[in-house]
Order: structure tokens, then C-alpha cells, then sequence
């Protein structure tokens, strides 16, 4: 029968033999299991393949015992993510002198970029932005869901953000805001992530 | 997109024709180098019952993030869809597209330009 013929020349095969006449991959197994006879304690072949063994599981074990630590704003980018609208909305027009050109910018840009600007104060999370309404002559309309900390919790917090909101759609899309609608949904201790890096200009809440 | 020259060694009028497609990839390098543009936003993909728009004469590039046609009074309407940081702002980002565009395309090629910039999207710069 061919397998059974073929299966001990595979074997064989696969055997490594040391120059001791011992074969490797016992040896090493041997030293895994902790049973080491006097021979592979005297040999240098063996020997070295003990060392091997050692070194890599040594390597291994302080991969494995490792903590991984995830990249820094990891969380923020990830829940920015999240809450970004996908949809993109109307299209706005902005007021431009150019008579060869028309911009635009979706009801998304402007949501995403209040909450950016909101998630850049410690004290507020942005959570939903919507934009409910835009009328050329008195601005945009927009509604906002945020959390709030428990620490700046109060009415003139609330003012606040709005005029935070007001001044970032006027500086980044040079629109005037006609409405801001606030809900707050929450209120947070500890925020559960730091703050983002906020690059606008805006001033951060009080 | 034709536009009449004079070759500079004979002084007679030459035609250099430039296709679409290749002023579409043209407008959309020129658009990536301007400070502030993240990126060109592709269109989405057409859905069942809802195709693409494909008309000839009309060059697309970056994955429909920029498209260009001619106008009946022969100026080159450019449209593009772009994501900004929101430093600068997203309003001066879009300006200078327009600029960068129009300007480099027409001492490029000489052709007139009509710019439309769509800001689709505002992330926080990396």
C-alpha cells in the first residue's frame, strides 16, 4: 500500500537529526515539557537547541504580556465618526463677489464643523446637528443636541455654546446664524474623552 | 475643449485640443495642492434606477469628485466636491480653489473658466 509507504519516508523527511544522532524537534519539545535527560544537558548540540527554544519563548512571552496602547485620539476620531451626518443635505450657497464662480456647502459640512468646533470645549459634547432651515436674508436655523458637564451646568452655559455655534458658522462659512436650538440630553462628570484639538479660532466656552 | 494658437515657429494658427477628461484630472491636481483641501469627495456611486449623468463632451476625474463640460459660450465649467480641515476656513479654502483653478488653468491653456466648489464635508486636520 502506497500510503502506508509514503507515511514513514515523510516522516523521515521531516525528522532533523543532530550530529549527536538525536533529533532536533524532540529535543525541543523535551525542553518545552521541562524533561531534560543527561545527555541533552552535556551536549552542545542539544544544548544549543535548548537555548533557541528558550530565547524564542522568552520573546514570546514578553509579547504576549505586552500592553498594547491604542494611538493617541483614537477614541475622539473614531466617535467624530460616528456622529458625523452622512447624508449631505442642501447645498448652501455662499456669498461670493466672484462672478466666474459659485461656492457651495452642504448642510453636512456645517454640522460637522459645529460639532468639531463644540467637541473642542471640555465642557460640552456635541451629540446631533441639524440644520433645520436657511433663509439667505437671516441665516441658517440650526437644532443641537449636546451634553453638557455637570461642573459648568447652567443657563449661561447655554448662551454660551450658542454664541460659540453663532461665531463658528459666521468665521467658517461666513453665514449668519438666525436660530440656534439647544437641547441638552445629557449632563457628564468626567468627560469620556478628552476634548479635541479645536482649531478654530473660536474662544472656548467659559 | 479647443483653443486657437499660434505655433511659435511658423507664426501660423494651430489647434490644440485638450480633452475633458484630461482638464478634469487637471482641475483636480491643481485643487489637491491648496491648503486646507483634505480631499476631492467622490461622488457616490449611482444606484438601480438613478444612473450617473454621462454625456459626451463631459470630462470626470477622482471619482466624479470633479467634473467638467463646455458651455454654449464656450467657457469651461469646472464643478468640484471637496472635504476641508476646518483651519482654514472652509470658506477661504473653497475662495482659493477658485483662484488656484481659474488662474493656473487659464495661463496654462488659456481658457476661460467657470467655477463651481461644493464643500461637502469639514474634518478636524490630522
Amino acid at each position: 500500500m502506497s500510503g502506508t509507504e509514503s507515511g514513514p519516508a515523510h516522516a523521515d523527511s521531516a525528522r532533523a537529526e543532530l550530529p549527536c544522532g538525536r533529533d532536533a524537534g524532540e529535543v525541543w519539545d523535551a525542553a518545552g515539557a521541562g524533561l531534560l535527560d543527561e545527555h541533552v544537558l552535556e551536549c552542545e548540540f542539544c544544548r544549543a537547541i535548548v537555548a533557541q527554544r528558550d530565547a524564542l519563548a522568552a520573546a514570546s512571552d514578553a509579547y504576549v504580556r505586552r500592553t498594547p496602547k491604542p494611538p493617541e485620539g483614537l477614541t475622539e476620531t473614531v466617535m467624530q465618526g460616528v456622529g458625523a451626518e452622512q447624508r449631505l443635505g442642501r447645498l448652501l450657497p455662499v456669498p461670493t463677489d466672484e462672478v466666474a464662480a459659485r461656492l457651495l456647502v452642504a448642510e453636512t459640512a456645517i454640522a460637522n464643523a459645529v460639532r468639531i468646533v463644540l467637541d473642542g470645549d471640555p465642557a460640552v459634547i456635541a451629540r446631533r446637528c441639524r440644520i433645520e432651515g436657511y433663509d439667505p436674508a437671516v441665516g441658517v436655523r440650526l437644532w443641537l443636541t449636546v451634553a453638557v458637564s455637570f461642573a459648568h451646568f447652567s443657563r449661561h452655559g447655554e448662551d454660551a455654546v450658542r454664541a460659540r455655534v453663532v461665531q463658528a458658522v459666521g468665521d467658517l462659512f461666513e453665514l449668519a446664524v438666525a436660530r440656534v436650538d439647544l437641547d441638552v440630553v445629557d449632563v457628564f462628570v468626567d468627560r469620556p474623552w478628552p476634548a479635541s484639538r479645536a482649531e478654530s479660532s473660536v474662544e472656548a466656552t467659559p | 475643449m479647443t483653443a486657437k494658437r499660434r505655433s511659435p515657429a511658423r507664426g501660423a494658427p494651430v489647434l490644440v485640443h485638450v480633452e475633458e477628461p484630461a482638464l478634469a484630472k487637471l482641475v483636480g491636481h491643481i485643487a489637491r495642492q491648496v491648503p486646507g483641501v483634505l480631499r476631492l469627495d467622490a461622488r457616490p456611486p449611482a444606484r438601480a434606477g438613478r444612473p450617473r449623468a454621462a454625456v459626451f463632451g463631459q470630462g470626470t476625474s477622482d471619482g466624479g469628485a470633479v467634473t467638467v463640460s463646455r458651455a454654449d459660450d464656450g467657457v469651461l465649467e469646472a464643478s468640484l466636491r471637496i472635504v476641508t480641515a476646518t483651519d482654514p476656513a472652509p470658506v477661504h479654502v473653497a475662495r482659493a480653489v477658485v483662484h488656484a483653478v481659474s488662474g493656473q488653468l487659464a495661463a496654462m491653456t488659456g481658457i476661460r473658466t467657470r467655477i463651481e466648489v461644493v464643500v461637502t464635508d469639514v474634518r478636524q486636520d490630522a
